[in-house]
């Protein structure tokens, strides 16, 4: 299972991992043979900080099949903690590479079906919205090393430690830092491996 | 009246067929799909867009 191997290679490196070398990885191990990158200056980050597209798709960033596009709030990637957001959200869009045929939008049905939700909870959920969350929970999971993650939680029950010093040593969100040391993490996570 | 969504939907649904579209919604809680929708229609009609990559992070 591809998400399961780049799971595996994330928990042997030994330093923070690095965007790049997931991108690589993405690549790798998926159908996806190219991942641009793109920061916007007109994306109003209050409104959306991001999103992922599979090709094809036409200009101005053409996309064959089997490529994908990332575009990131310029404004975001350059605010507060810019680098921090720029990794978490990238990464969580980088997780769509992953996503089996049945989570992937690709008919007005699908799409109508995904967006709305963003805006009312109780509406239905779909594959395609599941997969959503599921990329969010697996950008972390590839961001902190379990090893790593669980000496951290061990440090914060102790009070040794506080989860805005764990983001900053992950260069993650404070948010998503917190996220990260949920006590059912493991919960969440163990089917997405 | 969605107008947003319809122009985003017959860019990528229509002018292309693309194969997925996933978002990262903003931290406004009042951000709604139309408004979403606006800010992807505001990127393709952006016409300083070479189309290349830029700002590329090694972090």
């Amino acid at each position: 299972m591809p998400f399961h191997d780049l799971y595996e290679e994330v928990q042997k490196q030994k330093s923070v991992i690095s965007t790049k070398w997931l991108k690589e990885q993405a690549i790798a191990l998926s159908t996806i043979n190219k991942v641009k990158e793109q920061w916007s200056g007109v994306l109003d980050a209050s409104a959306l900080r991001g999103f992922y597209i599979e090709g094809p798709l036409g200009p101005p960033v053409p996309l064959e099949p089997n490529e994908c596009l990332i575009v990131l709030s310029r404004e975001m990637c350059q605010g507060p903690l810019g680098a921090h957001w720029r990794r978490f959200v990238y990464t969580k869009e980088l997780m769509h590479v992953f996503d089996e045929e049945d989570e992937k939008a690709s008919t007005r049905e699908e799409f109508d079906l995904q967006i709305e939700k963003f805006g009312d909870p109780t509406k239905d959920m779909s594959p395609q919205f599941r997969a959503e969350i599921k990329a969010l929970w697996r950008a972390l999971m590839v961001l902190c090393q379990e090893e790593r993650r669980l000496e951290y939680k061990r440090q914060l029950n102790a009070n040794e430690i506080s989860v805005d010093v764990i983001a900053s040593a992950l260069r993650l969100p404070v948010a998503y830092a917190r996220e990260l040391m949920r006590d059912n993490f493991e919960i969440v996570t163990a089917s997405l491996k | 009246m969605q107008v947003e969504l319809e122009a985003l939907k017959n860019r990528l649904f229509g002018d292309s067929q693309i194969k997925n579209v996933k978002f990262f919604p903003g931290q406004s809680s009042d951000a709604t799909p139309e408004d979403m929708a606006r800010e992807m229609n505001k990127f393709f009609a952006d016409p300083h867009n070479n189309g290349d990559d830029n700002e590329l992070s090694h972090d």
